[in-house]
């Protein structure tokens, strides 16, 4: 290690800082390299405790201003990205600083590890789960900015851990910055889904996210977060994607049933587009297994106005699962 | 699935609480600054008023001593250097007023036995101890010597020396003096030292300005024997019109009678002459003519 990585070294152990525990804010972006939405939450909750959406607006992203990569850069073009997300807030109409902030999967890195135990610093632990996370992560592990949650199966504590760069979160954080809000959450768009999952019965779950750039399975049984994988389809057309994605979700399915002895329940599968709820049927029929589409309670969108209600119907999946994260 | 990951920065309570309190912070810290200020400002006019009182006192002082050195310089001049020897010489002729002539004629009065009268008194010196000439007329030789010899023992007096005595025949149906006999009269001169003053010779009353070498120095003391110094002389045009109690030392000349002689001198009776009389009656006992058969003008030898 040369001087330079020493003085780096020394300056990340300063700079360290940790994640902060998880708050729902008031309003929450979502920026993908194809559209950026924006959500406010009226304040208000129904029945089932789910936050109740206010406002709900999505502007179209031009290629190329984002590039969802785990390294960074992300912001190709800050402008442009900026003024989507301005318009976006403007839609919207929420003045509270603190806001939410969905990034794409393909920024951050999540993985699920098993411990015997974990030190009960919280700089210590984040170095111990960004050692174990070392070999999926494109960056050194200092310069990760973790966050993990815990649970505890019989017989041992799992963790489920999501690394971004610190640079990288930097940058997302600027984008709120310029429009004079400030970031209070940061998560991948997918993890955002996880609330939507259903947690009754020890059945797990294979969640299929697919949007514009990418394709995320995820595996959940109840509490616990089995597997996690996202697979770049930046520049695929629609019917390579959709290949893409049956056969990710035929080799998860397998492996999720025979390594990790999961009984996995109905596919739930959330498209965004260009993928069409027409996936959900061509899904079922390559895995011949049950796929449904996640869906929202629909209380949620409960307050949303007629142009906000087909825009959430679209992409506001990823809000209503924030909304029903209780 | 409940999700309680966040990838945000942990914004602690002081960094979350940062931005607000910087507001006032930053609020307390103008508000100091220009409280700061405003004492710098009166800090600076305070300097740059005592500054100027200061340079003001500073352009005083110059004025002051170039006004100093000019008067040092006119002081300097010829003129001015002999009006000041003219006042320090009247300051010492002010000094020797200690010598009263009236004194003087009542000390030679006590000196004179009642068969003796003083005829005559002159003062042609009086610088230093001042001599003085008397003109004795007495009945007979013996109160003429008696008061020679009074004269002598006195402890005014010094250095009596007889210039001339003489015995004259009277005419005692036309003087109408009374007393019969020749009168003897006698003129002798003494030093009066009596009226010897030890006084500085430069008083505080002078009025000189201030920082004048000349007159700062110790003053030397003057009696009535010594002359003035030297830088301290009268000055020529002063020595005519100095006088002194109604004395004209200057001008005094051997012989010259301050009193005017008797017409017709005559010993007055022990009786009628007064014990102890003052210098206005003694003058007035010298304006009045002899009554004395034998009140004859003094005769000299």
């Amino acid at each position: 290690m040369d001087w330079k990585d020493q003085l780096k070294d020394i300056w990340n152990r300063i700079a360290w800082t940790g994640t902060a525990s998880f708050s729902l804010p008031g309003a929450l972006f979502e920026v993908q390299p194809d559209f950026v939405m924006g959500a406010r939450f009226a304040g208000k909750s129904n029945g089932n405790g789910h936050s109740q959406l206010g406002r709900l607006a999505v502007e179209p992203l031009q290629p190329g201003a984002l590039a969802a990569s785990p390294a960074g850069p992300i912001v190709l073009n800050e402008s442009a990205v900026v003024k989507a997300l301005h318009d976006v807030a403007a839609a919207v109409g929420n003045g509270q600083p603190r806001a939410g902030l969905l990034v794409p999967d393909g920024a951050v890195r999540v993985g699920v590890f098993p411990f015997d135990e974990l030190p009960s610093g919280k700089r210590e632990a984040a170095t111990l789960v960004g050692w174990r996370m070392r070999e999926s992560l494109p960056y050194p592990p200092a310069e990760a900015r973790i966050s993990y949650q815990t649970t505890r199966p019989a017989g041992g504590m799992e963790i489920a851990a999501v690394a971004a760069r610190s640079s990288v979160m930097t940058e997302f954080e600027g984008l709120l910055d310029a429009i004079n809000r400030s970031a209070d959450m940061v998560l991948p768009a997918t993890m955002a889904l996880l609330p939507l999952l259903p947690e009754q019965g020890e059945s797990g779950h294979l969640l299929v996210h697919v949007y514009s750039s990418a394709a995320t399975l995820v595996v959940a049984q109840g509490e616990r977060l089995r597997f996690w994988r996202t697979s770049d389809l930046t520049g695929l057309a629609p019917d390579a994607m959709f290949e893409q994605v049956a056969s990710e979700a035929a080799r998860v399915l397998a492996s999720s049933e025979d390594r990790l002895n999961v009984q996995l329940g109905p596919i739930r599968l959330c498209v965004r587009p260009p993928a069409t709820e027409a996936w959900a049927e061509r899904l079922a029929s390559a895995l011949r297994r049950e796929v449904a589409l996640l869906q929202p309670a629909p209380e949620i969108a409960a307050l949303l106005g007629g142009p906000d209600r087909t825009a959430f119907h679209s992409y506001g999946a990823t809000m209503a699962g924030l909304a029903a994260n209780r | 699935m409940k999700v309680n990951v966040n990838l945000a920065r942990d914004q602690g309570f002081r960094r979350r609480h940062l931005v607000a309190w910087s507001v006032p912070v930053l609020g307390v810290a103008v508000l100091l600054m220009i409280r700061m200020l405003l004492g710098a400002e009166a800090n600076w006019r305070e300097y740059r008023a005592v500054s100027s009182a200061a340079d003001r006192e500073a352009a005083r002082q110059n004025d002051l001593l170039v006004r100093e050195s000019t008067l040092r310089r006119k002081l300097d001049e010829p003129d001015n250097r002999a009006l000041l020897r003219e006042v320090q010489f009247i300051n010492y002729l002010i000094d020797e007023r200690q010598l009263s002539f009236g004194e003087l004629t009542d000390k030679v009065t006590t000196l004179l036995p009642p068969q003796a009268r003083l005829s005559g008194l002159s003062m042609p010196d009086a610088s230093g101890d001042p001599l003085v000439h008397f003109m004795i007329e007495g009945a007979s030789e013996e109160p003429v010597e008696t008061f020679l010899t009074n004269l002598e023992s006195s402890p005014d007096f010094r250095e009596v020396v007889i210039n001339n005595q003489g015995f004259e025949e009277k005419d005692n149906g036309a003087g109408g003096g009374g007393g019969g006999g020749a009168p003897v009269s006698i003129t002798c001169s003494a030093r009066y030292v009596g009226g010897r003053t030890n006084l500085p010779l430069l008083p505080a009353k002078t009025a000189a300005p201030a920082g004048e070498q000349i007159l700062t120095a110790p003053a030397p003391k003057v009696t009535t024997g010594a002359k003035p110094p030297a830088g301290l002389g009268m000055p020529a045009g002063v020595k005519a019109a100095a006088s002194v109690g109604g004395l004209k030392p200057g001008r005094v000349g051997a012989g010259t009678p301050l009193l005017p002689p008797p017409a017709a001198p005559a010993v007055p009776s022990p009786a009628a002459r007064p014990p102890n009389p003052s210098p206005g009656a003694v003058r007035g006992a010298a304006s009045q003519p002899p009554t004395g058969p034998g009140s004859t003008p003094p005769k000299t030898n």
